[in-house]
């Protein structure tokens, strides 16, 4: 159960990211965060795994206190949390393998990390991964050689391979083309259905949230504007979440 | 949509104006500016400064680089000075071939005679000398013969009369066809090759500690950078405590190397039996996963078992430099032509042992200061607020006073003060209440400004920490006068009393000001102080380096290779880190997610993507500092600016030539195979 209490996050120079934020997320759940560009979604993913440093408000997960977590802590639960990113973040000149495994750096001792020496059943996990996600072939190529719907893949199995217990997603579809999205969002289903992975994701498409998410919550400006099924969003939601002006499509 | 008024066509009148006094501003600049650097076409009129520069220009134009062999022939006619009584008749030469004659044969050293020459090649040409019993050459005139072979001169003879014969020589030189290189070509082959390797060195050097360097240079990796109070207080204490100790084990290492005395085998097996336990003992107490938290208790041994490794590393290196200084030593002759590969291990043998001692301190004083910023973290941690308060009170008083007095300590040995109680007192006074007027001011800013004023609010705490400190100031130096006064405060030995004192009162005034999870700066900290100080470094010309260094390791090239390695050091890490800086944040943010530390986020995420732009600088760098040797020498740093600098004092511009067309050759040669490389590898 991660609960998030009175989330509020002010960057340098006085922008209000998000504002008094409240939400619960049962363990287990597929959550889905809509909202418009700007609406504090990537602030509140982030301030989960304190990427971005909140200003007010706790996030406690399974009993464990986020916000005020030492660093030593923080990077002990940032190891059971993984995130997939809009632009993949892949190290584009690195191989594809060697971008797996640093999903692996929470774990592994970090002298020998340094020197890139992994345990031997690790990188039997990273190969394992890759096939999970259908890329054993390109382990030995680099990362900017793959096309984008493969790089994305290649963050999901990243991800995996911290053993998460939580999958923050940022858009991970965003920057696919349309066709791709429901690939990318096949793999963070069966993450979740079938590993009892809870995941939170910030969608775009409504017909995405539709067809893959347990609950929404929907943010505008900083504020928690919505909680409750996909079903539950109506036009009238709609209207509210996304302003007057905005038309539903597809 | 309003249109924007368009600029009205101004008035003529001022239209004028306006260009009449830009075109005057920009006659005045140039007057000023011609005056200042002295334009005057005075001495170009000059004919003898016409002379000169024909004569610099063809000599440039015609570099000394290869030497025809020829083959001196003398001619000689015997001359008797004074005459001798019963006249003076030379002995017979042979009147087919090349000949010279005097007349009359003999005569008074000083008088004018007439000489001849005969049956020489049309043209050909030689200098004319009198050659004394003692055979030096005094030389008397410069001469070619005619179309027909012939020439005739009027000389005056020297003024040295001789019991002996003595003669005249007329030399010709003639070309054999061989060519070779000449004396001047082969130098300059030798000096460019050691310009090549300084600039080799120093950028090898460079590029080693410039990459370190410039991570803690780069905004964006160190802007993040927040640690406890603690943590630095301790990093402060662990740091001096780390050198002191590391340098008494460098001594101990030193010794006792040292005393297993010039057997090469026994040292190696030392060293590596040394190193072998060493790694086992690593191998078992740490796991290449450490998947659970480990224990204090674990922590503490592991702790242990790295300094023990660590003390060991720094034994096995001291006798593996001995086995290095004997091998080197031993197989130098015998190695022959590639003797300078023995000289090379002895070499580095001798760099071993004799930085061992400040390789220990280092590594020791690191490892102290890493320990005392994690202890600084379990302080703030897990430490009860109670004791923690207590803790963080006195380990920021000591450090600061550790800084002081090492401060302190500098001023003194640099400057060697004799200064006067009160100026002393005055000067601390006021400096320690200058600092608690300003961090005062900044605690009740922050007290009283509310962070809502935004971008004003830092204004108004930066006014309000002037005023502090401007207030703190004054007092100081009012109160330091009477403390002075009153008690004579501080004695003229006590140095380091004093600024042990006030930095112990700094630390407890900084202290109470912070509050108990402020997290300082350190990483910006840590930027601000490494770009000054290269900043500091890269404004000091290499030239100027050289000649502080050829003072302390003498003049050659090892000087230009350390000044030239320094100022790499400097220019390299701003130059890197400008790369870090704008490299991708995806991947950092990416690996940071996954629980990575900072160090396994900067080999993952950052060296990757700036191995293009480092290998491109480095490469660029050679080429600067191949450049940068050939001034070098000049300052006595060794390499081809050596010789350029002497040819040009003797005024042989043809062998300057030679030096400056080498430059240009290698430049070139470099330019294109590190073109070569970055095309490959970006």
């Amino acid at each position: 159960m991660l609960k998030v209490e009175h989330l509020t996050k002010v960057y340098d120079g006085g922008v209000l990211a998000l504002e008094d934020v409240s939400f619960e997320v049962p363990t287990g759940q597929f959550l889905a965060v809509i909202g418009l560009s700007g609406s504090g979604k990537s602030t509140l993913l982030r301030c989960i795994n304190r990427l971005v440093e909140p200003t007010e408000g706790t996030i406690t997960w399974d009993g464990v206190d986020i916000t005020n977590a030492p660093s030593e802590e923080l990077r002990r639960i940032r190891r059971r949390i993984g995130m997939v990113f809009q632009h993949f973040n892949l190290v584009r000149r690195s191989k594809v393998i060697t971008n797996v495994l640093a999903g692996r750096l929470g774990y592994v001792n970090p002298a020998f990390s340094l020197i890139n020496r992994f345990p031997a059943k690790d990188m039997a996990k990273a190969i394992a991964q890759l096939e999970r996600v259908g890329l054993e072939e390109k382990a030995q190529s680099r990362a900017d050689e793959l096309s984008g719907g493969q790089q994305q893949r290649v963050g999901i199995a990243r991800a995996l391979m911290q053993d998460p217990e939580m999958i923050l997603a940022d858009e991970p579809v965003a920057s696919l083309d349309p066709v791709l999205a429901h690939g990318i969002m096949q793999y963070l289903e069966d993450i979740n259905k079938n590993d009892g992975v809870t995941v939170m994701c910030s969608l775009h498409f409504l017909d995405l949230v539709h067809r893959y998410a347990d609950r929404v919550i929907a943010l505008n400006d900083g504020k928690l504007m919505f909680e409750g099924t996909p079903e539950e969003i109506d036009d009238v939601k709609f209207k509210e979440i996304y302003g007057q002006e905005a038309e539903r499509v597809g | 949509m309003q249109k924007s008024p368009k600029k009205e066509t101004r008035n003529p009148v001022v239209r004028f104006l306006t260009v009449v006094t830009a075109v005057s501003i920009i006659v005045f600049a140039y007057a000023f500016a011609f005056d200042r650097t002295d334009v005057d076409l005075e001495p170009i009129k000059d004919e003898q400064r016409k002379v000169s520069l024909v004569r610099i220009i063809r000599g440039l134009s015609r570099p000394d680089i290869i030497e025809f062999e020829e083959i001196e022939t003398f001619h000689v006619v015997e001359v008797a000075t004074p005459c001798r009584p019963g006249g003076f008749e030379p002995a017979a030469r042979d009147t087919n071939g090349p000949y010279i004659e005097m007349f009359p044969t003999c005569a008074l050293p000083g008088s004018d005679v007439t000489v001849r020459g005969h049956n020489f090649e049309p043209n050909q040409g030689g200098p004319l000398s009198f050659i004394p019993p003692s055979a030096v050459t005094l030389k008397l005139a410069q001469l070619r013969a005619d179309g027909d072979g012939e020439w005739e001169v009027t000389v005056e003879l020297p003024d040295r009369p001789d019991e002996e014969i003595q003669h005249l020589r007329f030399t010709t030189k003639e070309r054999t066809g061989q060519w070779a290189l000449s004396d001047t070509a082969s130098n300059t082959w030798d000096k460019m090759v050691e310009t090549v390797m300084l600039a080799f060195v120093a950028t090898t050097l460079g590029t080693i500690v410039g990459i370190p360097l410039s991570f803690l240079s780069a905004r964006n990796l160190m802007r993040s950078v927040r640690t406890p109070l603690v943590s630095v207080a301790l990093f402060f204490i662990g740091l001096p405590i780390g050198i002191l100790a590391g340098r008494q084990i460098g001594r101990w290492v030193t010794d006792v190397s040292a005393n297993v005395g010039s057997n090469a085998l026994a040292q190696l097996g030392l060293s590596l039996a040394l190193a072998f336990a060493g790694w086992l003992a690593l191998r078992l107490t740490i796991r290449e996963d450490d998947d659970e938290p480990t224990t204090p208790g674990e922590r503490a041994l592991r702790w242990l078992v790295v300094s023990a490794v660590v003390v060991g590393a720094l034994f096995s290196i001291g006798f593996f430099g001995h086995f290095l200084f004997e091998i080197g030593s031993d197989i130098k002759e015998p190695l022959g032509a590639f003797g300078f590969l023995g000289g090379f291990i002895r070499t580095i043998g001798d760099l071993l042992t004799t930085f061992l001692t400040f390789i220990a301190a280092i590594t020791t004083g690191m490892a102290g200061a890493v320990l005392g910023t994690k202890l600084g973290h379990f302080v703030n941690d897990r430490v009860a607020a109670g004791p923690a308060a207590v803790i963080r009170m006195v380990t920021g008083a000591l450090a600061v006073a550790l800084l002081t007095t090492g401060i302190g300590g500098m001023v003194q040995w640099m400057y060697e003060l004799q200064l006067t109680s009160n100026a002393r007192a005055t000067t601390a006074g006021g400096l320690l209440l200058a600092l608690t007027g300003g961090l005062i001011a900044g605690r009740l800013g922050r007290a009283w400004v509310s962070d809502a004023l935004g971008g004003f609010a830092t204004v108004a705490r930066f006014l309000l920490g002037i005023a502090g400190i401007a207030i703190g100031l004054t007092t100081g130096i009012f109160l330091g006068v009477f403390a002075d006064a009153a008690m004579g405060l501080f004695d003229a030995e006590g140095t380091l009393w004093a600024p042990a004192a006030l930095g112990a009162a700094l630390g407890v005034v900084g202290v109470w000001a912070a509050r108990r999870h402020d997290q300082l700066p350190s990483g910006m900290a840590t930027y601000y102080t490494a770009r000054t100080l290269f900043n500091g470094i890269r404004s000091i010309e290499p030239l100027v380096m050289a000649i502080v260094f050829v003072v302390w390791v003498g003049i050659g090239p090892f000087a230009g290779a350390l000044a030239l390695g320094l100022h790499t050091i400097a220019g390299l890490a701003k130059l890197y880190s400008e790369q870090v800086e704008s490299i991708m944040e995806g991947p950092i943010e990416a690996v940071a997610a996954t629980g990575a530390t900072k160090l396994q986020n900067i080999v993952y995420a950052v060296v990757p993507q700036i191995v293009p732009p480092y290998i491109a600088f480095t490469l660029y760098r050679w080429d600067i500092n191949v450049r940068m040797s050939t001034i070098i020498g000049f300052a006595g740093g060794g390499g081809v600016g050596f010789l350029l600098q002497q040819n040009i004092n003797l005024l042989q511009y043809r062998a300057a030539s030679v030096q400056m067309l080498s430059i240009a050759v290698v430049v070139a040669t470099l330019d294109f195979v590190s073109a070569n490389i970055r095309s490959r590898i970006v």
